[in-house]
């Protein structure tokens, strides 16, 4: 999953995105009010963090932009404003969701799963694939109930392919969702990590080449063809 | 608890029933006086026509007596007594047993008349009349004559006059007791609605306001000043409010990123970054300038700051704080001029260098990067001395001005930069105002901010 965290304090920037990535979202920064909307225009994130005291534009101007040119994406606001009219006015310019800081990490990463979760239009926290359960929350997967040890990205990977319901998923989506900013989009980094999660989900292989299109994770291995 | 309505009741009704029964008195005792007086009126006149009888013989007399003193014919005691007496001293003339010295004779003088009481033969109160009349010629004595005349009708008249006084004034009395508590209650009204809409204001309306223009006269500079006062109160209560949310949010950043840091290093122990610690020392040194800054204020805005005056150089006070500027300003480009006239000043040096400080960081923090920075001061004509900083700006407006002095005001909302927490000019305000200095900004039209500092520390002998 692909977040943009926009925060001027660069501390809190540093570590917010850090602790993002380390939970395996691939996570774009901005430190202003016009860069975050430049490049929340730009890219499809699966959320925003959005600080609402920011340099240039504030937080609520970037909301009601994004809204104005039709972008549905999720948008948390996390900032330090605490009054019921400030979330009001938040929730009303089209956010999502609202955490007041200091916040719990814990709390952070759930919302954030949790807006996630919605843009996939899907509830579920648990997903089944022919013998392969994969547990969103707990964020564990086990294959014929053997559980699986899976780095975060490659979870993130596991997930966004299984949260496509058995569509072929492009690389281009892929890179897109998956990695952010800081991956070289010429590197075959999609690929490669296709390879390795494939190596680790183990045979019968549950994620399909469709060649020109690019991937579906489904039991058969016809699934996903004549989209 | 006294209350006011209670005692002006009490005490208006007193003074009504003083003044009432002095003025019934007044009434009681002239209607006793002039009814007094009518009956001493009427027994001179009989007095004075007896003097006629004087010349008379028994025989003409008697018809003149009988006239003015009849017997009564119903069996009724006699009501009028007289003694006429000549000038030898024999009894001319007198009523069935009574002389002139019943119930005591007072001292009487020729040709005048005396009245005074007495009870009469018929053992009832009575009014008489002497008159003493002028020796004859060659006598050793004067004739005398005295009327007397039951005072039972002048009684009976008074004591009806006294019952009618006495009775009108419990009455008027009784009928003021009924109606005064009402009228003070409805004349008290507006002071009761001003007290009752008073102990309604609370810290969360303080917005209330008394009509005053609706007011009685009496009332209006009350409710003239009570509003004075809720509105101070009010601006008062605002900026707390707000200087509460302003630090309470100035303190959210940090100790989000303070409790994102502890809790990455939990999660993730072997991930743990070299630069936490550092990071959260900075952290931690960020808080503690901010609330050192918020101490400092408040104890300079409740006047607990302890100043100790002493000799300043002020020149070199300014270049000395300005090299320590010079590297951060070279950063941004900025060039320092220092315009400085030879000045010395007595004031407190720690506020002074704290106000400079302040001023040029801000300067150097926000001046138009690649401008120049001019710190210029000298003496003026009314005795004191003048600091000024002048530097450049880039988006400044004559509104943003008028908050410069404001406590967490910036230009920028945001909070990107941790060394800024937009208390900077609020604590060079409230410095000068401790030393009794005044500091004023003004922009210019080429968006040239000057902040100017007017003090009158001069020390003696110096231009």
């Amino acid at each position: 999953m692909r977040l943009l965290l926009v925060e001027d304090s660069p501390r809190l920037q540093h570590s917010v995105a850090t602790a993002l990535r380390r939970s395996g979202y691939a996570v774009d920064t901005a430190g202003d009010g016009e860069d975050g909307l430049w490049q929340a225009l730009a890219n499809a994130y699966d959320a925003i963090i959005l600080d609402i005291m920011l340099p240039k534009l504030d937080g609520l101007a970037v909301l009601r932009r994004l809204r104005e040119a039709g972008k549905p994406t999720h948008v948390l606001l996390l900032t330090a404003r605490d009054t019921v009219p400030d979330r009001v006015t938040g929730l009303q310019a089209g956010a999502d969701d609202y955490l007041v800081k200091p916040f719990a990490l814990e709390e952070l990463l759930a919302r954030v799963e949790a807006l996630c979760r919605r843009n996939y239009g899907a509830k579920r926290t648990h997903l089944t694939v022919a013998d392969l359960t994969i547990d969103f929350s707990a964020r564990t997967v086990a294959r014929a109930g053997s559980a699986l040890v899976l780095t975060p990205r490659e979870f993130a990977l596991l997930e966004y392919l299984a949260r496509q319901q058995g569509a072929v998923v492009s690389r281009t989506d892929i890179e897109a969702h998956i990695y952010d900013e800081q991956v070289d989009p010429m590197s075959n980094v999609v690929d490669s990590a296709i390879c390795t999660l494939r190596r680790k989900l183990g045979a019968p292989p549950l994620i399909h080449t469709r060649r020109g299109h690019g991937y579906v994770l489904a039991a058969e291995a016809t699934a996903g063809i004549g989209q | 608890m006294r209350s006011l309505r209670h005692q002006l009741t009490r005490t208006l009704i007193l003074a009504i029933a003083v003044l009432l029964g002095a003025g019934l008195a007044i009434v009681y005792f002239t209607l006793r006086f002039a009814l007094t007086e009518q009956l001493d009126d009427a027994l001179r006149a009989k007095a004075q026509a007896l003097t006629a009888t004087l010349a008379l013989d028994d025989s003409a007399a008697a018809p003149i007596l009988g006239r003015l003193f009849p017997r009564p014919d119903n069996g009724e005691p006699t009501r009028e007594f007289f003694e006429i007496r000549r000038a030898v001293g024999t009894v001319a003339a007198c009523s069935p047993s009574f002389t002139g010295d019943t119930g005591g004779l007072p001292a009487l003088r020729p040709g005048r008349t005396r009245c005074w009481s007495l009870t009469l033969p018929t053992g009832r109160p009575g009014r008489a009349v002497g008159l003493l009349l002028e020796p004859p010629p060659g006598a050793t004595g004067a004739p005398r004559i005295i009327v007397a005349s039951d005072r039972e009708e002048l009684d009976e008249a008074l004591g009806t006059a006294l019952a009618a006084v006495g009775g009108s004034g419990i009455l008027v009395l009784l009928v003021t007791v009924a109606i005064v508590p009402g009228v003070l209650r409805r004349g008290l009204r507006p002071l009761g609605a001003l007290a009752s809409r008073a102990a309604q204001i609370d810290a969360h309306s303080l917005d209330t306001r008394f009509a005053a223009a609706e007011a009685p006269e009496e009332l209006q500079p009350i409710a003239a000043r009570l509003n004075d006062l809720l509105a101070r109160l009010e601006q008062s209560f605002e900026r707390e409010r707000r200087v509460s949310a302003d630090l309470a949010h100035e303190l959210r950043t940090p100790l989000a990123e303070l409790r994102m840091l502890a809790e990455s290093a939990l999660k993730w122990p072997e991930a743990r970054e070299p630069g936490t610690d550092r990071e959260t020392l900075a952290i931690a040194a960020q808080m503690e300038a901010l609330v050192e800054r918020m101490l400092a204020l408040a104890r300079s805005e409740d006047g607990r700051l302890q100043l100790v005056r002493t000799h300043v150089d002020l020149p070199e006070l300014v270049t000395e704080i300005w090299s320590s500027f010079v590297p951060a300003a070279a950063a941004r480009g900025l060039r320092g001029e220092l315009a400085l006239s030879p000045v010395s000043i007595v004031t407190d040096p720690v506020l002074l260098r704290s106000i400079l400080t302040n001023l040029l960081d801000n300067a150097v923090a926000y001046a138009a990067p690649g401008g120049t920075i001019t710190v210029a001061c000298d003496s003026i004509p009314d005795g004191g001395v003048s600091l000024r900083v002048t530097n450049a700006t880039e988006n400044l407006t004559g509104a943003d001005v008028s908050r410069l002095f404001e406590r967490f005001w910036r230009k920028e909302a945001a909070r990107s930069t941790t060394v800024h927490a937009g208390l900077g000019l609020a604590l060079v305000r409230s410095f000068a105002t401790a030393l009794s200095w005044e500091v004023a900004a003004r922009l210019d039209p080429q968006q040239r901010l000057t902040i100017e500092l007017r003090g009158k520390d001069l020390a003696v002998g110096d231009p």
